[in-house]
Order: C-alpha cells, then sequence, then structure tokens
C-alpha cells in the first residue's frame, strides 16, 4: 500500500515541489497545509503515515505539531532553511533536511525515517 | 515683606553686654580641627567638625557652613557642604543666591539678622523659624566664596560680641579646609581622568562589551563618590513602556538584585522616574522622598542600605533611550554640580558602548537572518525552476525562467528596500507590472486603500501577480489596442476581516480557457489559496479573464513594526 504524507510548508513553490518529488517516488499526499492552525486541527485526526514540516511557517514553530505526531507514533521529518538552530532540545535529534535538497535526499531521509518508524 | 534693612540687626551687637572670650575652648576646638585636617580626613568630614565646633562655641541651635556653587543652568547657589544641630538634616541642600548668605557675600562682611524670613522667601522649605542669625564670610585669593553661620530658633539665644570674634576666627579655619577640598577635587579630577580615559581605551579595543560594564559601574561611583552603583539597558520590546535590566552593579544584595533586574517605568524607584522623564532623577533622601518613602520598594531601600540616589539616562547620539546609570548612597546625600558633569561624560562613553554593542548584534542578527532567507529563496527557486522546466518546451524554458527569476527579484528588492517589515500592495503592483511600461499608466486601473503585506504575502502575490501580467500581454487584454485591467482591493474589517483582490480584464481579444494548467496557473491559484489561507477564483469568461482572491486580513496584512528583540548578558561585579 502506498505511504502517504502529510506536508505542512508554508512556501507554496515549495509545498508543490515536496508533492511531486513524493508522488514520482511512489508516495501519496494525504494533506498539504501551510498555516500553523489548520496543520494542528488536521495531525489529530488525519491517517497519514509520515509527516515532512517545515520547522518555520512565517515565523510560527512547527513543533507543536511534531509533539502531536510524536504522541501518535507517526515519523517525521523537519525541512528548513535555518539548520537546527530554531528547534529546541526535544527535537534535536529529530531528522532534519536542508533546504534546498534534490530529490534523492528527500527520498532517502523519507525512506529511513519509515523503516525506522 | 520687611525691607532687608528691618531685617539686619548688626549695630545691635555693639549694643549688647559681650560675654568674656573664652580662649581656652575655642583654642580647643581649633587644635581639634588642625588635628583632623593634618589627620588627612576628608575635607567634607572638616567642615562638619569646623560647624559643630561653631554651634557649641556659640551656644547655638543650628549651624552651618555654604558655598558659592552653580547649578545645572548655570544658576549660583548656595550649597549647605555642612550643617548641624536643629538643621543638620539639611547637609548638602542648597539655597537660592538671594538669600541672608547673599548678602553677607555682596557686603563681604559679617552681618546678624532678626527673622530674615520676613525678608527673603526661600524659607518656605525649612518651616523653622530664626530668631537670630549671625554669618560671617570666608575667601579663597581675596574673594568672598561661603559663610559660616549660627542660628538660634527659639527667640532666647541672642549673639553677641564674643560670637562674632569667634566665628570669624573659624571662618579663617573654614578657608583653609576650603583650600584643602580644592586640592582633593583636584586630585580626584586627576584620577578620574586616567579612569575615563582608561575606559575610553578600553572601548576602543574591546568587543566583549560585557566585560566593561562593570568597569564603567566602578568609575560612577568613583566618580560619584558613592557606596553603589549600577548600569541597566533599556529593552523598548518590554510591556508598554519598556524597561530596564540591571546589566551590572556594585554593591547591591542578593535581594536588591533580584528585585531590581527588571524595572519599568510605573516602578517607584528613580530609575523607573528616569525612564518616564528621560532626564536625570536625584533623590536626596529616600525617607524624605514623598513617592518612594510610602511605597513598596521602602523596605527593599532599607535592608539594601539604600539611602539616597541619583539615576542618569544614556542616550544615544540619535535620542534614543538606550539604558540608565545609577549611583546610591548610604547617607542622605545632594550629588554637586561638578561630580554631575564629569559623570555626564561616563554616561556619554556607556551611551556609546551600548549603541556599539547593539549594532554589532543587529548586525550579526541579521548576517544569519539573510543567511536562512537565502536558503528559503533558493529552495523556491529550485522549485520554480523545476515546475516550470516540467511543463515548457526547452525552447521557451530560459525566457520564462528568467522572467520568472525578475519577478521574484522585484519583491525581494521592495521587500529590502522596506527593511523586510512589509510592502505596500498598490507598490508591489507597479513593481511586479512595471514591465508594461506606459500601457499601466494609460490601460492598467488600479484602486483600493493603503495595504501593507507581509513579507510572504508580498512574495506569493507577487508571483502571481506577475504570472497574470504576463499572460495579459500575451493573451489578454493587453494584447490587443483596446484592452484594459481594473485591479481593486478592499479591506472589509468589519465583517470578517476579509481582503479582497480582484484583477478584471475587458475589451481583449475573445478569451478561452487554457488547454492545460501550468506553472502560472498554478502560483495564480494554487500558491496563493496555500500560502494565504485564501479562497481564488480563475475565471475565463468569454469578455475577458477575472482572476479574484479572498482572504483573511491577518494572512496578508503586516501588523505593526516590532523591533528586533535583543539578548543581553547579565554581567554582576
Amino acid at each position: 500500500m502506498t505511504a502517504r504524507a502529510l506536508i505542512v510548508e508554508d512556501e507554496p513553490l515549495v509545498a508543490e515541489l515536496l508533492e511531486d518529488m513524493l508522488i514520482e517516488a511512489g508516495y501519496g499526499v494525504a494533506a498539504s497545509v501551510g498555516a500553523l492552525d489548520k496543520a494542528l486541527a488536521l495531525v489529530e485526526t488525519l491517517t497519514c503515515d509520515f509527516a515532512i514540516l517545515d520547522v518555520n511557517l512565517r515565523g510560527c514553530s512547527t513543533e507543536p505539531v511534531a509533539a502531536v505526531l510524536r504522541g501518535r507514533g507517526v515519523p517525521f521529518l523537519f525541512v528548513s532553511g535555518y539548520g537546527n538552530a530554531q528547534l529546541s532540545q526535544q527535537f534535536l535529534n529529530a531528522p532534519l533536511l536542508a533546504k534546498p535538497f534534490r530529490d534523492e535526499q528527500l527520498i532517502r531521509a523519507v525512506r529511513s525515517m519509515l523503516v525506522e518508524g | 515683606m520687611l525691607s532687608l534693612d528691618e531685617v539686619i540687626i548688626t549695630a545691635d551687637l555693639a549694643r549688647r553686654p559681650s560675654r568674656p572670650p573664652d580662649y581656652e575652648g575655642e583654642n580647643r576646638a581649633l587644635l581639634g580641627l588642625m588635628d583632623c585636617m593634618a589627620g588627612r580626613l576628608a575635607a567634607d568630614e572638616v567642615l562638619q567638625k569646623l560647624v559643630e565646633a561653631a554651634m557649641s562655641l556659640c551656644k547655638a541651635q543650628s549651624a552651618g557652613m555654604s558655598l558659592l556653587e552653580r547649578d545645572p543652568d548655570g544658576r549660583e547657589i548656595f550649597r549647605w557642604r555642612a550643617a548641624a544641630g536643629k538643621w543638620s538634616s539639611f547637609r548638602g541642600e542648597w539655597m537660592p543666591r538671594v538669600s541672608p548668605c547673599g548678602t553677607v557675600i555682596d557686603r563681604d562682611t559679617t552681618m546678624l539678622m532678626a527673622y530674615p524670613e520676613r525678608h527673603y522667601s526661600y524659607n518656605d522649605g525649612v518651616g523653622m523659624p530664626i530668631s537670630e542669625a549671625l554669618l560671617t564670610p570666608f575667601h579663597a585669593q581675596g574673594d568672598p566664596i561661603g559663610t559660616v553661620w549660627v542660628l538660634s530658633h527659639d527667640g532666647q539665644r541672642r549673639f553677641d560680641n564674643e560670637d562674632r570674634r569667634l566665628l570669624s576666627s573659624l571662618a579663617r579655619v573654614a578657608a583653609g579646609a576650603y583650600q584643602l577640598l580644592m586640592q582633593e577635587r583636584l586630585a580626584t579630577d586627576l584620577a578620574l581622568t586616567e579612569r575615563l580615559q582608561e575606559i575610553s581605551t578600553e572601548l576602543l579595543g574591546e568587543n566583549q562589551s560585557g566585560a566593561l560594564y562593570p568597569k564603567i559601574v566602578d568609575a560612577a561611583a568613583l566618580i560619584m563618590r558613592s557606596d553603589f552603583a549600577s548600569i541597566q539597558v533599556f529593552h523598548p520590546e518590554r510591556g508598554e513602556t519598556g524597561a530596564l535590566r540591571l546589566l551590572a552593579h556594585r554593591g547591591f544584595s542578593p535581594e536588591a538584585e533580584h528585585h531590581w533586574e527588571w524595572v519599568g517605568a510605573d516602578s517607584v524607584t528613580s530609575c523607573g522616574g528616569c525612564l518616564r522623564l528621560r532626564s536625570r532623577v536625584i533623590v536626596p533622601d529616600v525617607e524624605r522622598d514623598e513617592l518612594i518613602a510610602g511605597s513598596g520598594e521602602m523596605p527593599i531601600y532599607r535592608r539594601a542600605g539604600i539611602r539616597a540616589m541619583q539615576t542618569t539616562p544614556l542616550i544615544a547620539r540619535d535620542g534614543k533611550m538606550l539604558g540608565v546609570l545609577s549611583t546610591h548612597w548610604r547617607q542622605p546625600h545632594q550629588p554637586g554640580e561638578r561630580d554631575l558633569r564629569l559623570l555626564d561624560v561616563l554616561a556619554r562613553q556607556a551611551a556609546d558602548l551600548i549603541e556599539r554593542s547593539l549594532s554589532v548584534e543587529h548586525s550579526r542578527m541579521l548576517l544569519d537572518e539573510i543567511n536562512h532567507r537565502a536558503k528559503n529563496m533558493l529552495a523556491v527557486v529550485q522549485a520554480m525552476v523545476r515546475q516550470t522546466a516540467r511543463r515548457t518546451d526547452p525552447d521557451s524554458f530560459v525566457r520564462l525562467i528568467t522572467d520568472r527569476l525578475a519577478g521574484l527579484a522585484a519583491s525581494q528588492d521592495l521587500l529590502v528596500r522596506n527593511d523586510w517589515h512589509g510592502v505596500e500592495l498598490a507598490d508591489l503592483l507597479r513593481s511586479q507590472l512595471a514591465h508594461l511600461g506606459e500601457l499601466l499608466d494609460s490601460r492598467v486601473g488600479l484602486s483600493g486603500p493603503s495595504l501593507r503585506l507581509t513579507p510572504g504575502a508580498a512574495q506569493t502575490l507577487g508571483m502571481a501577480l506577475h504570472e497574470l501580467g504576463t499572460n495579459a500581454v500575451k493573451y489578454g487584454a493587453l494584447s490587443n489596442q483596446d484592452g484594459r485591467i481594473e485591479i481593486a482591493w478592499s479591506l472589509d474589517e468589519a465583517a470578517q476581516s476579509r481582503f479582497v483582490l480582484a484583477w478584471r480584464e475587458k475589451n481583449g481579444p475573445p478569451v478561452a480557457a487554457p488547454t492545460r494548467r501550468g506553472f502560472g496557473c498554478s502560483v495564480m491559484v494554487r500558491s496563493v489559496e496555500h500560502a494565504l489561507d485564501a479562497e481564488v477564483d480563475l475565471a475565463f469568461a468569454e469578455t475577458g479573464l477575472s482572476w479574484t482572491m479572498v482572504a483573511p486580513v491577518a494572512a496578508v496584512a503586516e501588523r505593526s513594526r516590532r523591533r528586533f528583540e535583543t539578548p543581553w548578558p547579565v554581567v554582576v561585579s
């Protein structure tokens, strides 16, 4: 069965890029949102197999979304142009992909998180 | 109000019987004073001993020594360098030039006055009648520069010629003590100049500004001869009116340090007052300060051992408040004008230091931020290149991608020019449609209220408007001779805070919906919906393309401007 992603990314073109890269690699997209409140509303109930989170949504941290995902046992991957400088202690060890990234980097990161998760 | 001559009764001295001279008592007192001076007692202490001797020798109820000085406005005043007896608590305070002391200096002779408050108006704050005042001038380089005086308040004690003789003798000692005071000042001045020079040199070479704050605090205590000192930095972003944060101090108890770590403008303290007034605040005696004495701060001051204080603002060269420099004393204290002027020199240096470290910090944060934004922008460019490549034939790819990058660059330019604090929608429209040239003025109508977009909204809308413009030139209303575009926006703050932006084309060639939805369409519709929580309607009516977006105002409009929050190190000496 196709593993489906929740994408939380405020930059629409990058969100679209993530969707395309995942779909081309054979994954599905359960939802793609750009605002923190929408992400928080979705994340409790959405059926998804993994998530890709932009660390910084126009100044708001997506860590609350990550915390819910962690509680639900859903693996997630941070993407950021900020390195891990903006992550708090509890997420410093979470997988993180630096922007800009290539297809292979993204897909490799998704695969390894699905295997480990 | 009596005339001056009516309160002067010096002539009475000649008529009053004079008691026999007490040479023994006088000699004892003078020897004591000489010992004090030889024993390197501070000049102010010698002067205090002197007035105490005057009080006991003349059996007066109050005694004092006044020195002619200038106040911050350059007016002459008399500073009470020493005071004893009933008026001892006024030590350190001052009297106007027009006062008994002023008259004695003007006439340069010993004078006796009865109830001088019947002529002078200075007496309001003192509230204790002077039945008799005997005053005598003392000199430096031949000029009268101050007075020694004894008072009686009860109407019983009347001074005689013996008191005049004793006071004149003491005035000569006062002149000597004054010389000592001046020498002391010269020595302190020299030490201070050296200290200030040292600090300036360190300021020039020092990058770790934190290490210098304790030195500034020490220098302030040295200049003001205070028991405590502190430096606080202003954080304008804290609360409504900003707050002061303690950076370094000298002598505070742990309780005081903790209690005054943050001080707001509403705080009943000299630094809170300084923050409110943006000027120096002096509290000569906290116990007698109407505001402080009854406040919750009073127990803290008592436990900290602080009785008097002053706070001087640190002002940037452009007038902004940067912080404050305070000094505190264990005893009631009125800082002298000269000390305050020296402190101002130090305050100037401290302000420069704070300003410089603020700007270094600010530059470092900006560099970090620019690096992050560049990375994010590269991700956007990467996505743009990729999406364009997938949906375009190789021939037009380079032209299209160049166009789109130019559009992105135009939005960036606007943002940078506005310091990343958002962009006016009308400016964004003009910049994204600038390539239309004259058509922009003649065939495109812009109408709507002033609206400042967030940087994110400016970028997303910029790309959408760029695509709409390109499309209009290629296929739409600007591809023939008569077409027009009306761009209108509105803010519906009252209802649900909706922002509506509409792009309407008319009189263009007949419109047909495109057969495939390319990158342009994705940017005009999906991106805007995704990033701005918007609903976008794109309709290809035969009469012309129409594009309408509706979004919450909060998702597009910049709120009021925020300052960078700068983290400050706390240094405690």
